[in-house]
């Protein structure tokens, strides 16, 4: 194989991969701690880039302020989807919950058409530039090296705060076991409400990454929430070093599937794999297969 | 007696007012049209633009009162580029709403919908999508009229200009085109003419115009680095590929399209990249040349937000022809009266294109192609209409 072809899928494939298993991790973030599968997840990134775009990019700040100042309000925009959608009635069936995200996921939509479909695609500034690095006869961009390594920062310093810091214990107790962890003086809404708050930031920095690579439009986020979930089944819904295995895993598998298959055929190639991987190790590449004492 | 015969003139005159109100959408002051359209979704940043272009020209005609004292009233629903919603749109206009005829709109896929939808409602004419679909045209459909050149006239016509504008020659080519109705026919066409100058095929893949994946198909290209490419896709996945391009730093020595890179929202995304190596067909003259002042001036009273462009113009352009049928077919419009009067057109000037052209043979208006290039972060015209031969 040509060698700056393969340079070029393998870049594409981390690329992808990184994403992927950065909007996964916001999924399993809340599905662990609170067994809700945030459907809303994609869109509510995409919000957040029309929230850069249509008012923060209007303050007399750097790119990088308005990037911050998104991202602050799209992590408080998750800690109210919480408080406003999820709080109500908690003691709801988790398919109810689940149902409710399926609804933010529409009504996200919706406003998003209402407001700023006519005019769509939209232009997004890069917050790396629009330079290119060549390495021999192979070249990336700097705003696909900027995702990779923001990507790579995020999922570390996320892998470190859920290990190493008081709040991450929390975290941590309430996903294996909510009711033990407030018995033990464990504030379990303030913790899923911290956890929404996370999970608001991770979507909209996946988004602030995205939107410059594809514009932006109302459906940008649409071929990453399904793949970010199937990095999240493939690596065993409940392990944050899983859904990034998994993501970078899709990443390169659809990568390499579109120069060595077809390109057309990558979609059905990487949902086979998933398919395999959950015939054979029914836990996902990282999980256990988890039993619930009745 | 006299009480009788007040009753018979009461009934005649019912009677004629159902006679001459006898065509769908037409009433003593008004004539209903309807159209489905993109207004939002990925490509209604380009293709409002035809509607909004249409809506303008009609709103001066109505400011000047009208044809033969006649509002025309456009009603517009949203499809957002889905061909089922097209269907749908349809369905409510000719059934529910009772239109005229379904009038303008943009988008092939959304066009083939509305085609399939009115072989049911044969009468109801469909003018002027902005769509390359040869079913369109062929067979000839009594109601159905078009005036852009379909894609494969359109690469027809531009290619081989391409080429000759090139030099050295190219020896290689690529065709990357969207994989909907139609597409055989323009890569065909575009083989075709790579056959007759003897360039090889290196490169040929179809993409999805509902998905924003440009970049393996670019990883792909580049690694077969044609000389030429052409590309026919809608104006943002165009810029996608285009801006793709410059990320891999790579580009072909020349490249070509449709009619849809001639939109100023593709160019002012990807003019760094497309500068020189960009020829593309234009219907039009650009939003820019004093021709289009009346269109861009009429555009400015009922949207003054929206930038004028090429398919604001085209939309004047659609709206200006219809007019004109409607004015040739008199005040007592029927359908049937409005084919007629299209039909007659021959040489109609519209000052914005090339003369227009019906007969009853041809349903298809624009014969020629205006080659656009791109010099400053501008489109510029490069030459004389080209001919679009079938």
């Amino acid at each position: 194989m040509d060698t700056s072809l393969l340079s070029a899928a393998i870049v594409g494939g981390v690329l992808n991969g990184s994403l992927y298993a950065l909007l996964g991790l916001a999924i399993v973030l809340i599905f662990r701690t609170t067994t809700v599968a945030n459907f809303a997840q994609g869109e509510m990134a995409m919000f957040s880039v029309f929230i850069l775009i249509m008012f923060a990019d209007s303050l007399p700040l750097p790119l990088w302020g308005q990037w911050f100042v998104t991202v602050l309000v799209s992590a408080v925009a998750g800690a109210l989807v919480y408080i406003v959608l999820l709080r109500p009635n908690p003691q709801a069936e988790h398919l109810n919950l689940t149902v409710r995200t399926l609804g933010l996921y529409t009504l996200i939509y919706a406003v998003s058409v209402y407001f700023w479909g006519a005019n769509e695609p939209y232009t997004v500034p890069s917050l790396f530039g629009d330079g290119t690095i060549a390495i021999g006869g192979f070249h990336i961009s700097y705003d696909q090296l900027g995702t990779i390594l923001v990507t790579v920062v995020l999922g570390a310093l996320f892998l470190l705060f859920f290990q190493l810091t008081q709040l991450g214990l929390a975290m941590r107790a309430v996903a294996i076991n909510p009711e033990v962890a407030g018995l033990l003086g464990v504030n379990v809404a303030k913790i899923t409400l911290m956890v929404w708050f996370i999970a608001g930031a991770i979507g909209a920095v996946v988004g602030l990454l995205v939107a410059p690579v594809s514009f932006l439009d109302t459906l940008l986020m649409r071929p990453y929430i399904l793949k970010a979930f199937t990095a999240a089944i493939l690596g065993g819904l409940y392990s944050f070093p899983g859904v990034i295995a998994g993501g970078l895993v899709l990443g390169l598998a659809e990568s390499f599937a579109s120069i060595w298959i077809s390109i057309h055929l990558r979609e059905p190639f990487t949902f086979a794999i998933l398919l395999i991987a959950l015939l054979l190790r029914p836990g996902g590449l990282f999980g256990r297969v988890h039993k619930v004492r009745v | 007696m006299r009480h009788v015969t007040f009753l018979a003139a009461t009934f005649a005159a019912a009677l004629y007012a159902t006679a001459t109100s006898a065509a769908p959408g037409v009433t003593d002051d008004k004539i209903v049209i309807g159209g489905t359209n993109a207004m939002t979704g990925p490509v209604a940043a380009v293709c409002s633009a035809v509607t909004h272009g249409a809506q303008a020209w009609f709103h001066k005609v109505n400011e000047a009162g009208g044809v033969h004292g006649r509002m025309i009233d456009y009603v517009v629903l949203d499809d957002a580029y889905s061909a089922q919603r097209a269907v749908g749109n349809t369905r409510r206009l000719v059934q529910q709403d009772d239109v005229f005829a379904m009038f303008g709109g943009c988008g092939t896929a959304t066009a083939a919908g509305v085609l399939s939808f009115l072989k049911s409602q044969p009468d109801v004419p469909y003018l002027f999508p902005y769509a390359g679909l040869r079913e369109l045209l062929e067979p000839l459909k009594p109601g159905v009229f078009a005036l852009m050149p379909l894609y494969d006239q359109q690469l027809v016509a531009i290619l081989p200009y391409v080429i000759e504008q090139m030099d050295p020659k190219p020896k290689t080519g690529a065709i990357l085109s969207n994989n909907i109705a139609g597409v055989e026919a323009w890569r065909e066409a575009s083989k075709k003419t790579f056959d007759e100058y003897g360039i090889e095929l290196v490169y040929d893949d179809l993409m999805e115009v509902t998905s924003p994946e440009r970049a393996a198909f670019v990883v792909q290209m580049k690694a077969k680095n044609p000389d030429l490419a052409v590309i026919a896709d809608a104006a943002p996945g165009g810029a996608r590929i285009y801006q793709e391009m410059k990320r891999q730093g790579w580009k072909p020595k020349m490249s070509t399209g449709i009619g849809t890179f001639t939109a100023e929202q593709f160019l002012s995304q990807v003019s760094d990249v497309a500068e020189g190596i960009l020829i593309a067909p234009g219907f039009v003259v650009p939003p820019t040349d004093p021709a289009a002042a009346a269109c861009n001036a009429a555009l400015k009273v009922t949207n003054p937000d929206i930038e004028p462009n090429h398919f604001s113009v085209f939309g004047c352009l659609t709206a200006a022809v219809l007019v004109e049928a409607f004015d040739r077919a008199g005040r007592d419009l029927t359908r049937e009266k409005l084919i007629a009067a299209l039909e007659s057109m021959d040489g109609f000037e519209t000052g914005i294109s090339g003369p227009v052209t019906f007969s009853s043979e041809s349903h298809l208006g624009l014969d020629s192609v205006i080659p656009f290039g791109v010099k400053d972060g501008n489109f510029v015209v490069l030459g004389s209409p080209i001919k679009a031969a079938n």
